[in-house]
């Protein structure tokens, strides 16, 4: 599937909004639509499904024309082949459960690869609910039933539009897990929308940032979340960086993991049981990482990595300043008070020790 | 004992305004319900207006529409060698508009929301629009078919001003139940009017009865 890509080209008014899109997205991996509510997530998902129709401009899927004016073409989406998983999960309720499968798996696109029904319903663990009306089921088992439903048609893209939104916190972290067998054992590629950084962080392999219904940023997750949170005065998320590392083999006394990021290691006191060479990514409150000029000693601070300062910005609160720290060609943000930028003379090109209180696991 | 033949037409009538209700009712309901028209307001009032109408007004409208002096009326007696007005289909023709709300409306609040979402859903899942309909928003919408239908029916069978206006008073010919019950009381035969009203009145209170049941028994249909 290599150099396969989904291009969209539009310019829409509409309401006051403009949506101004020219992107080009890769047609493998789990690309994640990122942005705060009304920033036109929903309507690029709905250009690429097929359910909004542009009044201007080129939308192609692998070489093939979906949506353009000259010549004029339009692709309805019952013909896309984009499997779309709404929000609210969307089962038909005069169907079982079965029955809402039975209805994706007779209108399939036969000539597309695809999995075995017995294979969709066993990995999204359907099985026991067979049975049941799409009324009595959970809101993370409504999620897996719409997951399988969209699976069974052999889509050729995956549109997953905030499938965790409707869930607390809990059963989140039950669905999570089959999102990522939906990545690993389907392999299809995948527009994620989502605002939650946890979420994106643990599934997407890039981002795109909108805002106002432009895109902001693009690139590799842990490049952009951490750009992202540059910006995240703006937004109501805790400023907060990703690092990534590989899992090192853990020393059968400790209770603690290695995760080593080109040569600093970040210890982490973490019950999961990870297998070493594993890649992980590691999520760093900007409020749990301190500077030191020195390697400090006498401290309680496990984790003590040197960095260098490439930048110092001033913080959404006046007292407080955020400082970008580049580690082995990554960032890691860290937010002091400007009184301590000023009696330690923290200044850009200045290697330091970033002292993290604490790092939260992303998988 | 009354004569028989004029709850026999009333049944005929109710059966024929009903199915051509339904036939362009459905798509117009359905047009109603996911349409940004402007002009949805008003089409939205002309179909309300027999709820309040007299029914003598539009039975007069129709009546002089019908006229084979008028443009509609000559042109279908050329067209089919009969009159319309003080015919058979001149009361189908006046029944269907007369009972015109009580099919849109509730097909319309049935096809709106949830079965416009629904309609994506099944676009997403490779569905046809038409295929959709059939096999979505149809039995999505089955109580509001339930409803639209027992209403027609049973306001076609109530129906009077309208019809005596367009239909006047012929038997076997536009000579319904509630024409010869009036009939009946003119001329101080009260017995035979007994006994149609009180089979009119079993007759429409078992319709709606059976919607109710049905509403009752299959509520998880509409609701999502």
């Amino acid at each position: 599937m290599s150099g396969s890509e989904l291009h969209l080209q539009t310019r829409m008014r509409w309401d006051g909004f403009t949506l101004d899109l020219d992107e080009r997205l890769p047609l493998d991996g789990v690309t994640a639509v990122f942005g705060p509510s009304g920033s036109g997530k929903t309507s690029l998902l709905n250009l690429v499904a097929g359910f909004l129709r542009p009044t201007d401009g080129v939308i192609t899927f692998n070489r093939s024309p979906w949506f353009s004016t000259s010549p004029k073409t339009w692709v309805p989406a019952h013909r896309r082949g984009v499997g779309t998983v709404f929000q609210d999960a969307q089962l038909f309720p005069h169907l079982s459960v079965r029955g809402n499968l039975d209805y994706a798996d007779k209108r399939a696109d036969r000539s597309a690869p695809g999995h075995a029904y017995s294979e969709i319903v066993d990995a999204m663990d359907l099985t026991p609910l067979m049975d049941r009306h799409p009324s009595t089921l959970s809101g993370g088992e409504k999620q897996r039933l719409a997951i399988a439903r969209t699976l069974l048609t052999r889509p050729k893209i995956l549109l997953l539009d905030e499938p965790l939104s409707a869930l607390d916190t809990a059963r989140k972290g039950d669905l999570l897990p089959f999102l990522e067998t939906l990545k690993t054992q389907f392999n299809l590629p995948t527009l994620y929308v989502s605002h939650d950084v946890d979420e994106v962080s643990r599934i997407a392999d890039r981002v795109i940032v909108l805002d106002a219904g432009r895109v902001v940023a693009r690139g590799p997750t842990d490049e952009v979340l951490s750009r992202f949170g540059l910006e995240a005065g703006r937004n109501p998320y805790e400023l907060s960086s990703v690092i990534e590392g590989i899992v090192q083999a853990r020393a059968s006394d400790s209770d603690l993991l290695e995760v080593k990021s080109g040569d600093a290691s970040i210890w982490l006191a973490a019950g999961l049981h990870l297998e070493p060479g594993t890649q992980v990514q590691l999520k760093i409150a900007a409020r749990d990482v301190s500077i030191a000029l020195e390697r400090p000693t006498g401290i309680s601070i496990q984790n003590m990595i040197p960095a260098t300062i490439q930048q110092i910005e001033a913080s959404k609160r006046p007292v407080f300043q955020t400082l970008h720290l580049e580690i082995n060609g990554q960032t890691l943000l860290a937010t002091v008070t400007r009184k301590a930028v000023s009696d330690l003379a923290l200044a850009p090109g200045q290697a330091v020790f970033a002292l993290i209180k604490s790092a939260t696991f992303n998988g | 004992m009354p004569d028989l033949s004029a709850l026999w037409l009333t049944a005929r009538l109710a059966f024929v305004t009903t199915a051509v209700l339904l036939i362009i009712g459905t798509p117009l309901a359905w047009w109603l319900a996911q349409t940004r028209s402007r002009f949805k307001p008003a089409i939205e009032a002309i179909i309300a207006l027999p709820l309040v109408l007299p029914p003598t007004v539009l039975g007069f409208y129709l009546l002089i529409a019908m006229s084979p002096n008028a443009p509609f009326g000559g042109f279908w007696l050329q067209a089919t060698g009969d009159t319309l007005s003080f015919s058979f289909t001149g009361l189908a023709i006046g029944s269907v508009i007369y009972s015109f709300p009580f099919m849109i409306q509730p097909l319309q609040t049935a096809f709106e929301g949830p079965v416009q979402q629904a309609m994506r859903t099944a676009a997403s899942l490779r569905a046809s629009r038409l295929d959709a309909f059939f096999s979505v928003a149809v039995p999505m919408s089955i109580r509001g078919f339930v409803t639209a239908t027992v209403l027609s029916f049973a306001h076609t069978l109530g129906e009077f001003g309208v019809v005596l206006m367009v239909g006047g008073n012929i038997p076997d010919r536009t000579r319904v139940a509630s024409i010869e019950i009036y009939e009946n009381v003119e001329t101080l035969n009260y017995a035979d009017a007994h006994v149609l009203s009180l089979i009119l009145l079993v007759i429409s209170f078992l319709t709606l009865f059976c919607v109710f049941l049905f509403n009752k028994r299959f509520p998880a249909h509409v609701r999502l």
